[in-house]
């Protein structure tokens, strides 16, 4: 499989944004990824949840994880719960192995996930 | 023939005789012209006269024989013999002769005149007829003192041999000297005449006869142009002598030790000597360049693997000529692993010294690259990027390289600007291998095609250089890629190959001769029989399989060695799931050797060496840096501080310490490398330890009530 660029889809949802990762994520993606959250004023306010959906990412290497890791305590300093679906064990073991489920929490799918934001909402 | 002294001596007793005849008939024409009267010139009878001057030779070659009887001893000494020269002494003697002679006739001429005329007193009207007299007779002894001098020089020269002179005889040998004593005299010759002329002429009230005048006058200056004449026809000939004696110098005949040709030591045999001299300095430089070459040659040859080798199922048969002692054709066969061996051809541009040196600095760099990474393009561009450093615009070097699997027979082929091989099929085919790119130490940003192909039974490999294909032969017909095509074609698959390669080379030698450039010739033969058994060994006998991959320093290109990695790792091992662990630790150890290592250069390689055995797998991964020393702390405080720091960076190496079952650094002759150790699990230990930790997620999330 060759290199898969990577891609960032964004859309907001009532109370917070979802973003859908496509392509490979290493350190490369840490400008598309966090460039538009740093200006974002609205974090911890209207915006509560980060979603990332990265069913369509099947490379992540440490570079790719830092940059998850930054977005995710990004979120969190500004009370922003970050949730993320469609990960293999593999990368979830990683996850956990560096620690980055301490500010990202790890869910099998996207409803499982909307499900808890609602529980949280309520 | 050798000139004895007796012979010498007789030859200068006919000169002797001869001048004085002359001088007598000279006398008698003067006498009858001047003084028909018979009251001026040499007042003696015919019959006396002829006897005076046998007389006379008689005792001027007595003279010559008594002062030059150290030559005449050493002439007779030597003849026979190797004749070394004659010594100083007796040459003092060789040259002194002439100007002796010369000497004591003008001294012979003065006391004649004083004698003849001794009682003879003059008054006013004889007096000028005197004069005219004593002008006459100085005249003519000059004039033979002249001949003499010339003629015995003339005569002394074959005996005059060339060695080294004192410096007293600098001023006698010049040629110069003699010269200018010669048309003194002449000129002296003149003016005495004249004066003869004058002084005979002028009677006091005489009328003097216009005709006779003009007679007498077209006389001397007859006598004067013929005596100017023959010294300068002497001094001609001797010049003429010499500059023959230089020109067969120039055209590199050397001056024969055993005869040394007659060289006066005059300037121009000076110079003969200078340039002899010369000419044998640069002979012996030449022999020592010669002695050197031959031992660059021998270092060359042995720089060079031996000619026959066996590497498993392979036999490879090799031999390269030079055209000059030293050649710019190189090849080698480089062991890389049980399984692998690498065969490379090459040829520098240009020839001679230059070509060499370009050579053997190529052949090492190949094998110290090629053990770095077993991949022939990466290997020719990285020797590209050294040759060009190294060297600029200045060398180019057209090289093929191949790298066979001895388990599988395939071959990953690569060339920069090298002829295509030929693969000779079993059934008599011959199939150019097409691939090529530029030659190495053109472009340092080149990259070189490589394509993959697989041996069958029996098939030949061979690898050659330009040299074979731009042979002529006695007709002036090239030998051609069609006179090679039609060979391979011939050949017999049960002919011994040593047998077949040599047989081949020596028809080409008969018919082309030596070629005006190097030849080479690699040739693999695949022995079908011995492959066999040597497969089945390796499945028992080498439990470890390697495999190799290599990437420049560009972040992304690791994944694709990952899943190579992974794809082999799930044929090697189907029964365990810890591929995506050992992809996930493999690239985090690339991607430090990239940034770390090699610090992002893009031209510098990353190598990965893969082994997998039955319970283990060892992967290194090498860079081409100057080694790093990784920081991991295992400590949860620093955890917890590269966590949240603002730039979360280092978890590479965290990712390797978790997912690798033991690592470490180190470096040898390839570089400095991470070493990383995976062991094999089944699938129900990381299914259960996968659960368990999943269960422990699971209850750490909700503990933290998210």
């Amino acid at each position: 499989m060759a290199d898969q660029p990577f891609s960032i889809a964004l859309h907001r949802f009532p109370g917070g944004i979802a973003l859908k990762l496509e392509g490979d994520l290493n350190k490369s993606a840490e400008t598309k990824l966090l460039d538009g959250f740093e200006g974002e004023a609205e974090l911890g306010k209207s915006i509560r949840f980060l979603t990332i959906d990265l069913t369509k990412v099947d490379y992540i290497n440490s570079g790719g994880m830092a940059v998850l890791i930054r977005l995710a305590r990004m979120g969190s300093k500004a009370g922003v719960h970050t949730f993320a679906w469609g990960i293999t064990p593999h990368y979830e073991k990683l996850f956990r192995m560096v620690g980055l489920t301490e500010y990202m929490m790890i869910y099998p799918n996207e409803f499982a996930v909307m499900q808890r934001i609602e529980a949280l909402g309520q | 023939m050798e000139m004895t002294g007796y012979m010498l001596l007789r030859r200068l007793l006919l000169v002797y005789g001869i001048v004085l005849l002359g001088g007598l008939i000279i006398l008698q024409a003067d006498t009858m012209l001047v003084a028909p009267s018979a009251s001026a010139g040499l007042r003696i009878p015919q019959l006396g006269n002829l006897a005076f001057a046998l007389v006379m030779a008689l005792v001027i070659a007595g003279y010559s024989a008594w002062r030059m009887r150290p030559v005449l001893k050493e002439l007779d000494q030597q003849n026979g013999k190797d004749c070394t020269g004659l010594t100083s002494g007796a040459l003092l003697r060789l040259y002194r002769m002439p100007y002796e002679l010369l000497i004591s006739s003008a001294v012979i001429g003065v006391l004649y005149s004083i004698v003849y005329h001794a009682e003879t007193a003059p008054n006013n009207d004889t007096w000028l007829q005197l004069l005219g007299q004593v002008a006459g007779e100085q005249s003519l002894f000059i004039s033979l003192a002249i001949v003499l001098f010339t003629t015995t020089r003339r005569l002394f020269r074959p005996v005059m041999r060339l060695q080294q002179l004192p410096d007293q005889f600098d001023g006698r040998t010049s040629i110069a000297q003699p010269i200018v004593l010669t048309y003194a005299c002449t000129m002296l010759v003149t003016l005495l005449s004249l004066l003869q002329l004058t002084f005979t002429t002028a009677k006091t009230g005489a009328t003097i006869d216009p005709y006779k005048l003009g007679l007498i006058a077209s006389f001397y200056f007859i006598m004067s142009i013929a005596l100017f004449s023959y010294v300068t026809m002497q001094f001609r000939q001797e010049l003429r002598g010499l500059i023959r004696g230089i020109r067969g110098l120039v055209a590199g005949q050397g001056l024969p030790s055993g005869a040394l040709p007659a060289i006066l030591h005059d300037e121009a045999g000076e110079l003969a000597v200078a340039y002899n001299e010369l000419q044998i300095r640069i002979n012996r430089e030449y022999e020592s360049l010669e002695r050197e070459l031959k031992m660059a040659y021998n270092v060359q040859q042995k720089l060079l693997p031996p000619g026959d080798l066996t590497i498993g199922a392979y036999r490879i048969t090799a031999r390269c000529q030079s055209y000059r002692e030293v050649g710019g054709d190189f090849f080698d066969v480089v062991s890389l692993s049980p399984n692998r061996f690498a065969v490379m051809i090459g040829d520098v541009s240009g020839k001679g010294l230059p070509a060499a040196l370009i050579m053997s600095a190529q052949l090492l760099i190949f094998r110290s690259e090629i053990r770095r990474n077993g991949s022939p393009s990466e290997v020719l561009a990285r020797m590209n990027r050294q040759l060009c450093e190294a060297m600029g615009e200045e060398g180019s070097v057209s090289i093929g390289v191949g790298v066979i699997d001895l388990t599988t027979n395939e071959v990953q082929y690569a060339s920069a600007g090298h002829l295509s091989p030929y693969i000779i099929a079993q059934d008599g085919r011959v199939q150019a291998v097409e691939c090529s790119s530029l030659p190495i130490g053109i472009d340092p940003d080149a990259t070189y095609e490589e394509i993959c192909f697989e041996f069958n039974n029996r098939d030949r490999f061979l690898l050659y250089t330009d040299g074979l294909i731009e042979a002529v032969n006695q007709a002036g017909q090239m030998y051609s890629f069609d006179g090679l095509e039609a060979e391979l074609a011939s050949w017999q698959p049960e002919e011994d190959l040593t047998q077949t390669v040599d047989n081949w080379l020596a028809r080409m030698d008969h018919e082309c001769g030596a070629g005006m450039d190097d030849r080479t010739v690699v040739v693999l033969e695949l022995a079908g029989e011995y492959r066999s058994s040597l497969a089945s060994a390796a499945t028992f006998d080498n439990p470890f399989m390697t495999r190799e991959w290599a990437m420049r320093s560009k972040l992304g290109d690791e994944k694709l060695i990952a899943l190579k990695l992974g794809d082999w790792m799930k044929e090697r091992w189907p029964n365990t799931d810890i591929y995506e662990d050992v992809q996930s630790a493999v690239c985090e150890a690339m991607i430090n050797a990239i940034e770390h290592g090699n610090k992002m250069q893009p031209n510098a390689y990353v190598n990965v060496i893969a082994q997998i055995g039955g319970m283990l797998m060892v992967c290194r991964i090498y860079d081409e840096g100057g080694g790093f020393y990784p920081k991991l702390s295992r400590d949860e405080d620093e955890m917890r501080k590269k966590l949240e720091s603002e730039d979360p960076r280092g978890w590479g190496l965290v990712m390797i310490d978790t997912l690798a079952d033991y690592w470490t650094t180190g470096r040898d002759e390839r570089g400095f490398y991470t070493e990383l150790y995976f062991m094999r699990k089944s699938h129900s230990v990381s299914e259960a330890e996968a659960e368990a930790e999943a269960e422990a997620g699971a209850e750490q999330a909700a503990q933290k009530g998210v």
